[in-house]
């Protein structure tokens, strides 16, 4: 990994270039209103899958995120059609209101480990499944809310199709994914490596378990409030069943299945598991089991997900492609 | 004023709603206890003894009380051979066991709702009639559901502690390696334990068939109440696990009655959140590991 450290980061960016011109035209493809639909549902479920990873990262498995992601769209919901306020602010205060709620709940839970921490998400994803069911004053009780609209952006004007939804949600989805990349690499990326592995040599080396654990929880709750904002205005229309317990589920098997260790695994998850339903259509029946299997082989048989394959895959190319190289040579 | 007849109401739903949780709260404690697993597809073997039991008495016009014996003897079975089909090669990987566990609620759900479709079915009450008592009366089939949960809890104590096997469950759950040293059969407890909790779970279910209605979905909202209740008594304690279905049984019955559904609902998780406050492992939980 040494060699050549002056090369990697221009190649770096080549590759990132070419990667968002291929996502940034995407649209121009001229794709149907059904892959255009695919897409921008990929790109919301990364994002908020990415804000589970970094929860995930310090070692916390929290059942609770589709709670974040529920706040989200009720917040961003309410405060655009009850208060008149513009989407870009909605999207900001409602991703706040997720972060200030990680915020109280973290420091009462972030203290319980393992299963216990587990089994304490889920109940408050049931809780805030049954307020939203409850509070029919608010949420609109089994109804839901309809009638939001689609996102206005200054300068730029409505947002109105699925197109430009993509845009919208890519440039989101970018910002995410790249103040994660960002966050992994430096000092607190680390510190919450340490954590994950041994939470006591973490403290011992000086590293304050708690606050790093609640930093984390904060930003994985507001990016989940930006996801849960942008599903609010894509899909318009908000009813509790879109934030069950399986929702969190989804997008813990999202992260499991991409890799949990890998700030690409949780994209890759998105990616895979958002069609799933689309493509089982005559199966629906058969599609929880098949989830549910789907997660109990990967639990057996590759704990660490696909993008542990392909890093397997691409050492072993390397190897063998510089064994042959070198046998050339001799 | 509370009058009589509501007080009995409530001390009625609270003793019934106690006795389905404790039953639920023992077999998911005892499971951790044992495995170190949140068992999440506990809420499942619950749905399918009620199903079990509700296909023995339809279709076969098998006896209630034999049905309950043969879908508790069913659901075990089941449980033995997912233990060694899908945790034992878990073994000490508790993350992946629990997220296998979640993978099993939800195969068993889906198989389920493939299987039976997702309407509700009821199982017709083996017992009509009121016990009249003074002032107070009693519904004979919520009596038998309590009297039904005590026979099992004292045969659940008897043999946790005056057996060869609870002798077993008791070390294992003490310490695995040392119990291991003293020649158990560690891995067989294990089994044994996880086909017990399912047991335990399928009796609730069988037992709630004519008092409530059986739909695939029924194990959500029950392993919801597993949790609270392991959480509020400490999670693998047995005598928590009691304690802490009946607090919530008659908790949620004074407030249903009192003050309406929804806040029942919230007072479970006022309690666990109150509780989590106050003392992390549980009203007799051992301080958390």
């Amino acid at each position: 990994m040494t060699e050549s450290t002056n090369i990697k980061p221009l190649k770096k960016i080549i590759f990132f270039g070419i990667i968002l011109l291929c996502l940034f035209s995407i649209p121009k493809v001229g794709l149907s209103n059904f892959w255009l639909h695919l897409l921008d549902m990929v790109l919301i479920n990364a994002i908020l899958a990415l804000g589970l990873n970094i929860v995930l990262k310090t070692g916390q498995v929290s059942l609770a995120h589709a709670a974040f992601f529920a706040v989200g769209s009720y917040g961003s919901a309410h405060f655009t059609l009850m208060l008149g306020w513009p989407f870009l602010v909605a999207l900001l205060v409602s991703s706040l209101t997720c972060g200030a709620m990680a915020l109280i709940l973290g420091r009462l839970i972030l203290h319980l480990k393992g299963v216990y921490f587990i089994l304490l998400t889920f109940a408050v994803n049931e809780l805030v499944f049954l307020l939203a069911k409850d509070l029919t004053s608010i949420t609109g009780g089994n109804t839901g809310i309809t009638g939001i609209k689609w996102p206005h952006v200054p300068f730029i004007g409505v947002i109105g199709n699925k197109a430009d939804f993509y845009y919208l949600a890519l440039v989101v989805f970018l910002i995410v994914f790249f103040s994660l990349y960002i966050i992994y690499r430096s000092p607190f990326g680390r510190a919450m490596d340490s954590i994950r592995e041994s939470e006591s040599l973490a403290s011992a080396t000086g590293y304050d378990p708690m606050k790093i654990k609640l930093i984390a929880f904060f930003i994985g709750a507001c990016i989940a409030g930006l996801g849960g904002s942008l599903f609010a205005h894509f899909t318009r229309y908000i009813a509790p069943f879109n934030f069950t317990f399986w929702e969190s589920v989804n997008f813990l098997i999202m992260n499991i299945i991409g890799g949990a260790f890998s700030i690409a695994g949780p994209v890759i998850g998105a990616l895979v598991l958002t069609p799933l339903p689309e493509f089982f259509r005559e199966y629906v029946l058969w599609q929880q089991t098949l989830y549910g299997l789907v997660l109990i082989l990967f639990m057996r048989f590759l704990p660490d997900g696909v993008v542990s394959v392909f890093v397997t895959f691409y050492n072993f190319m390397k190897r063998t492609l510089i064994d042959t190289f070198q046998k050339r040579i001799n | 004023m509370i009058s009589a007849s509501t007080l009995t109401q409530i001390l009625i739903n609270g003793l019934t709603a106690g006795s389905f949780y404790v039953l639920m709260a023992l077999g998911f404690t005892l499971i951790f206890g044992i495995l170190r697993l949140v068992n999440f597809a506990h809420g499942e073997f619950y749905m399918i003894g009620a199903f079990v039991t509700y296909y023995l008495i339809s279709k076969f016009t098998i006896n209630y009380f034999l049905a309950i014996a043969l879908s508790t003897v069913v659901v075990g079975v089941i449980g033995f051979a997912i233990e060694k089909a899908l945790f034992a090669p878990l073994r000490g990987r508790e993350l992946s066991m629990l997220m296998s566990a979640l993978g099993l609620q939800i195969t068993i759900q889906g198989l389920m709702a493939v299987w039976v479709g997702v309407d509700s079915y009821s199982i017709a009450p083996p017992f009509t009639g009121i016990i009249e008592f003074d002032i107070f009366s009693f519904p004979v089939e919520r009596i038998f559901v309590v009297g039904l949960t005590l026979l099992v809890l004292l045969l659940f104590y008897l043999l946790i502690k005056f057996t060869m096997i609870g002798k077993a469950l008791r070390a294992v759950a003490l310490d695995d390696e040392a119990a291991q040293m003293q020649g158990i059969p560690v891995n067989r407890v294990y089994t044994l334990a996880f086909g017990l909790g399912c047991s335990l779970a399928a009796i609730a279910g069988a037992l709630i068939g004519p008092v409530f209605s059986l739909h695939v979905y029924m194990g959500q909202a029950a392993l919801l109440k597993a949790f609270i209740v392991v959480i509020l008594g400490g999670l693998g304690s047995i005598p928590g696990a009691v304690l802490g279905g009946l607090i919530l049984g008659f908790g949620e019955s004074a407030f249903a009655t009192l003050l309406g559904g929804l806040t029942a609902e919230m007072f479970g998780f006022g309690l666990i959140i109150f509780i989590l406050l106050l003392r992390p492992s549980g009203l007799l939980g051992r301080p958390q590991l």
